[in-house]
Formats: C-alpha cells, structure tokens, sequence
C-alpha cells in the first residue's frame, strides 16, 4: 500500500544484477535502521533493470510501504533511463539518488538531508562514498576481498542493528580518496531538489556506456555548479560500497582492459561536459554529528585539508575556485605575504574597522 | 589509508580521565570544580519533530545581548565583530545587538556602543552589584528577534559566520540551542600565558599579524581552545560564549539565574549552557567553522594570578555547588555539527578528533 500522503522526499536506487547487495542497500534505507524520521516523511523508489538475477518483490514489500518497486526492461547498458523513469515516479520535492543499488548508507542520511532542504532550497547534499574493506575493491584480487568474506564480516560487525559500524571496515572510495574537506569527484548518495534536477535535465541518457560510464560525476557536477546551490557534506554518514563486480570497481586480471575502460569514460565525460572534466572545487558546509565510529575519518579529512590548504595559499591559488563568492582565505593570507602581491579587487573593498 | 580503523580495544581498569584533568588549566584538587565528560552521550538525540511553519511571519530573526564591563578598548573590538560590516551574508536588517553595560570607572558609553550600525542600541543598567546576570536579563527583555543570543563576556569578539549560521540554524530545528566553541587569543589560554607576559600590547601585535579585521577567520590562527573548550569540540562542550537559543526556550528557562551573585555571574553561563541543552524538547547544534575569540582583559577568571584566582574560582565552584546541589558537568546531549570548515580551522577539527580517538578506549558502550 503506497501512502496518500505526500512525502517530502524520494529516494531513486538503481538496481541491475545484484540482488543481495540491493536488499541491503534498501535495508539501509528503511525504518527503523535510519533515525528521526517516519515513513511519511519519504518513498523509495527501486528501478531495477531486468537481469537474470532479480529482487525478490516479497522481500521489498517487508521493507516498509515507503519502498515503490518498478521492474524494467532495459535494452541499453547504462542506467541513464532507469534514473529518468525513477524521476518521473518521484512524488517529494527533494530528490535523492544512489544510482548504484550496492552503495549502503548510514542511519541519519534521510533525516540530515531533509535537514539541509529546510535551511536552503537550493541544498545539495553530499554523502562520501566508502568502499568495504581494507582498500578500495578494485585492488579486490590483491587484498583478497570476495563476497563470501564480505557477507562474513557485515554479519560479524552486525550492521543492520547500528549502520554506524560499518566505518569500522571501511576505506576512501578511490575517487575521494583525500577526503570530504577537498573537491570531490563523484557522490553516490546526492539528495537535492526535484526543480533543480529538472534544470540539469535528469540523466543525460548521451551516457549510454555500461554502468552509465562516468554519469555519476557528471551528475553531480552539473548539480554542484549550479550557481545558486549550496553544498552540504555530512561528515558522520557515508554510503559504502558492495563488491558486486561492478564496471569499475573490480580488479581485472589485465590492469590494462580496466584503464582502457576508465579512458573511454572519461573521454565521454570530456564529450559531453564540452571540455577537461575536474572534481566540484565548491566550499562544503558540513553538517550532523559524527560519531566515534567515523571520527577518524574526520581527523584524516582535516589533516589532509590542512595540507591543501597550506599548499595553495603558497601557491596563490583559490580554494574553492568553483565559489564565485569565495575570495577570502586565500586572498588574505597572501596579501600578508608582503611580497608586491596583488588582493583582486572584491579584496580591496574589504571593510576597515571604524576608528 | 595507514590507519587502522577500530584498533584501540578497551582496556580495563584504566582511567585516561585523568590525563585529561592533569591537562586542564583549571587548578586540581579544588572542591566542586566542574568535571570532564570525556565523551558524548552513547544514544543519539531523538530529533522532535518540528512543527509547520514555525519560521513564518516578518519578526526579527536574532537579537544578540552583550555585557561590558569596564573593557572598553575591548568590547569595541567585539562590537565591530557583530556589526553588519564584519559579519557575512547577512545586513543591518537580519539582528539587533543590544549592548549592556554595568556601571564601572572604565565606561564604554553610548557612543563608542551604538556606532557600529543601526541596528545596535546601548543600555546602561544600574547595578549595583558585581554580577552581570540582571543586566543580561534585563537586555534580553528588550530584544525583538525570534532567537535571542547571549554574550556575557564582551571581551570576546567573534568569527565572520556567527550571525548568518545562527539564523540559518533555526531554520534547523524551532527549538534549536545554537553553540560556538570558544577559543583564547594566544598560543596558550590567557591565565597560564599572561604569567609568561602576555599583555594587551603583545595581543594587538598578533591581531595585527592577521591583518585583523579583514579576515575574521583569521584569528584562528593566532588562538587556541579555551578551558572549557580546551579538548574541541566533539566532545560534549562546558559552555558557548556565544549561546543562541528561540525566545521561547529563553523565556521558558528564565533566562541566567539570578541566584549568581559571585563576579562576573560566577558560573552562571555554564548553567544556563547546561539547563537550555538538557531541555528534551530542544537540539544543539555547534558552529564548528565559528569561534568566539577571548581578548585579554585583566578578567575575573582568566585575568587574575595564584592565590586570588583560586579564592576566586573556589567561591564560584562552590557557588554553583550550593545551587545545583554537586559541582557542575557539561550536558551530555550529542551535538549536531554544522558549518564550513575555514582554513586555518582545519587543525581544531583534527585536534577535536584525535583528543576523542586518543581517548576511545573509554568508550562504554555500542551505540546505534
């Protein structure tokens, strides 16, 4: 039974060929594993590309009523379209998408997002991405991470009674391996508003590569450089990848075919953004409590911060180029250098304290 | 990744809490001083639900009470710190800052209190006594914004996003407790540095070593934690020099204690911290990115030295003792964490983390 009522969120999840992994996705996603929020508040929409290898529509429907199942035949690779027929479904104001259905979140994901949506319209919101394990899975052959061993330690963390213990087996995805406090390149749990999907256009279905290619970064840089969005990062929550086999997340014995792959990618990517392609360069504001289970990782990100930081003040660089508005911390700092520099002009109106 | 997520198994019988009180510049062995909390509350707060609506209506959103108290030179610092001039993203239009002075030989006035912008307005209030709880309350009676802030020191001059993360936070939650960990001017906190020599005149050289004001964010990188802050913020913080909270919570609480009649309202600001956190009904939310800045100023507890410090300090513990029936310990509820992360930040986010990683093994228990 779908509720009458109108939720303020929907939540698209992807789903091709990865039925266990999937239910565990949607697990995450379903009360009361996430925290302070009621199944009013949002819909779960699974679209799932027809495989040989399904979801189990029983196994969804004890989710909750929240999760809407749709079953598509998709002739194509990519699922560019399935994120489109997951919009049109779409009954919240908020939009959230995890277009890979293997990426697991934490307990406070949907209500830090619907927290965002309520201090600015034009949120974003980031969720880092994780890989399970020691390293990233695409080193999967040489830190011998399978399935089996998989299953076997999320069933010895015991996840599902507190989400948060997945940080304890967890790494950087490889794609935001410096941390949440640098430019990120991709985000695989994004939540923002449905209007603003519409002025990205949805999904660009000119991603027609297997896995969508490079869809996931596009998208989230379409959304991030939107000139009014802010940009949230939620410090104590992650969405955390399965191994599942994925199009660039498994180690291939030939190095070279996974490279070959990831050049074809990049080269649509380059295509279809109309020139070089570089991560979202735009301020994060953070947001909600990190618990002890994640603070490391926040250590790890203000060190490696720090480091930036220091290097581009030296550098004479920007921090957050993709920020109009932001000209100040590096701006400063260099002016102080003494060395004949000279502060752009929006610096020269800085306010003197009245005497 | 070099760490290894996890590996600090607890071990018994050991007591970091110590450490940690060795550590801290409160004098030791001090009857009633206030105890560390070296962690959050396991459970995480229920967030209450919010009720529609809430931000409706054309009010004022945030009035920001000051004291001054003979510290002229300073509280005009601080002063300019509120004003439209310093503050980003917001305008004259969005708060109000109400200035009370208690009378003293060292008077700020109305002039040097009101010149920062329209929307600042001065208060002399006749007190007679040496405590800033009335004049304080009294402020707070005259503000107009939906969110009332409080300063009780005015010796602390603030970071560029105070004002602006302060409205966008009751947009958060209607009862939303905002935070801002505080920090000391100085490479160390200003009691134990001015026995070394710290003094007004070396505090305007490094003020202006960052060119202040041009960068506010600057001052982060001439400060340090202050005592009741001094293991960061990701542990349940002592009290917030800035505190931010709805009207109503203020009105529902009844404002500082008029109980705290010791100087400078003794601990009168880590209790109204303690009783507006505790409330069920309310969220706090800390201003990571933010700071409140403590300026030198021959203050009551970070401006005396040895023997009358400690007559001072014990007097206020035992004050607080004497009104709440034990000494005083930060609440425990788990904050919401918001804000950007500026530059020269960054290194009291890493410190905040490790203090709490060093410290992990004292975790008691699992926590969903």
């Amino acid at each position: 039974m779908i509720s009458m009522k109108k939720p303020l969120l929907s939540i698209i999840v992807i789903v091709y060929n990865m039925p266990r992994q999937a239910l565990n996705t949607l697990f995450s996603l379903s009360l009361p594993y996430q925290k302070n929020v009621s199944a009013d508040d949002y819909e779960v929409i699974v679209v799932e590309n027809r495989s040989a290898n399904n979801l189990d529509p029983g196994a969804l429907a004890a989710l909750g009523p929240q999760f809407r199942y749709f079953l598509r035949a998709e002739t194509g690779v990519s699922p560019a379209p399935a994120v489109n027929f997951g919009l049109a479904q779409c009954r919240g104001e908020q939009i959230g998408l995890i277009i890979d259905g293997a990426r697991m979140v934490s307990p406070r994901v949907i209500e830090y997002a619907l927290l965002a949506a309520r201090i600015s319209q034009q949120a974003l919101v980031m969720v880092p991405g994780y890989h399970l394990g020691e390293r990233d899975q695409k080193f999967h052959l040489q830190t011998g991470h399978t399935e089996q061993l998989e299953i076997a330690k999320l069933e010895q963390l015991g996840w599902r009674e507190n989400g948060y213990r997945l940080f304890k087996w967890a790494c950087w995805s490889s794609s935001n391996q410096r941390g949440y406090l640098q430019p990120m390149q991709e985000c695989n749990a994004l939540f923002c508003s449905a209007d603003n999907f519409r002025r990205i256009g949805g999904a660009d279905e000119r991603f027609d590569q297997p896995g969508g290619g490079s869809i996931n970064l596009y998208i989230y840089r379409r959304l991030g450089t939107l000139p009014d969005i802010q940009l949230f990062v939620l410090p104590g929550e992650g969405s955390f990848h399965q191994f599942h086999g994925g199009v660039t997340t498994q180690e291939l014995p030939d190095d070279d075919q996974r490279k070959a792959v990831l050049k074809s990618f990049d080269t649509r990517l380059e295509e279809i953004w109309g020139g070089p392609f570089k991560a979202l360069t735009r301020e994060p504001m953070l947001l909600g409590a990190v618990t002890h289970w994640a603070q490391p990782f926040l250590e790890k990100a203000s060190e490696m911060a720090s480091q930036r930081f220091t290097r581009l003040t030296l550098n004479r660089k920007p921090f957050w180029e993709d920020d109009a508005a932001f000209a100040r911390f590096t701006e400063n700092a260099v002016s102080c250098l003494g060395d004949g520099y000279e502060p752009p002009a929006v610096m020269q109106q800085a306010q003197r304290m009245p005497e | 990744m070099t760490r290894k997520h996890g590996d600090h198994p607890a071990k018994q019988g050991e007591h970091p809490a110590h450490d940690e009180l060795e550590k801290q510049p409160t004098p030791k062995n001090i009857p009633n001083a206030p105890t560390s909390v070296m962690f959050f509350d396991p459970a995480m707060p229920v967030v209450p639900v919010a009720p529609a609506g809430y931000l409706q209506g054309n009010r004022l959103r945030l009035s920001i009470v000051v004291m001054v108290y003979k510290m002229p030179e300073q509280a005009k610092k601080t002063l300019y710190s509120l004003s439209a001039a310093y503050q980003r993203g917001v305008s004259e239009e969005d708060y109000e800052v109400i200035v009370v002075e208690n009378p003293s030989s060292n008077m700020l006035g109305r002039v040097d209190a009101e010149k920062w912008g329209n929307n600042f307005r001065y208060i002399a209030y006749p007190e007679t006594k040496p405590t800033p709880v009335n004049a304080m309350n009294f402020g707070a009676t005259q503000a107009l914004g939906s969110m009332v802030a409080v300063m009780i020191d005015g010796a602390r001059m603030v970071s560029p996003g105070i004002v602006n993360y302060i409205i966008a936070a009751e947009r958060l939650h209607p009862n939303a407790i905002v935070a801002v960990p505080g920090y000391h001017l100085g490479d160390k906190v200003q009691q134990e540095a001015m026995l070394e020599g710290y003094d007004e005149a070396y505090e305007q050289t490094l003020l202006d070593k960052i060119c202040w004001p041009e960068d506010g964010y600057r001052l982060f990188e001439i400060s340090c934690l202050s005592g009741t802050s001094h293991s960061g913020w990701l542990k349940p913080l002592g009290e917030s020099n800035v505190l931010a909270m709805p009207r109503h919570i203020w009105d529902k609480l009844g404002g500082y204690d008029p109980g705290f009649t010791e100087t400078g309202g003794g601990q009168c600001n880590l209790d109204l911290h303690k009783r507006a956190v505790e409330l069920e009904e309310t969220v706090l939310v800390t201003l990571i990115g933010e700071g409140s800045f403590h300026q030198f100023h021959g203050g009551i507890t970070t401006g005396t030295k040895g023997k009358e410090r400690l007559d001072i300090m014990q007097s206020h513990f035992n004050q607080y003792a004497e009104l709440r029936g034990g000494p005083y310990r930060p609440p425990l509820k788990r904050a919401i964490l918001f804000g950007a992360m500026p530059d020269c930040a960054a290194k009291f986010a890493r410190h905040s983390a490790s203090t709490i990683m060093k410290n992990r093994k004292e975790i008691p228990r699992d926590w969903p």
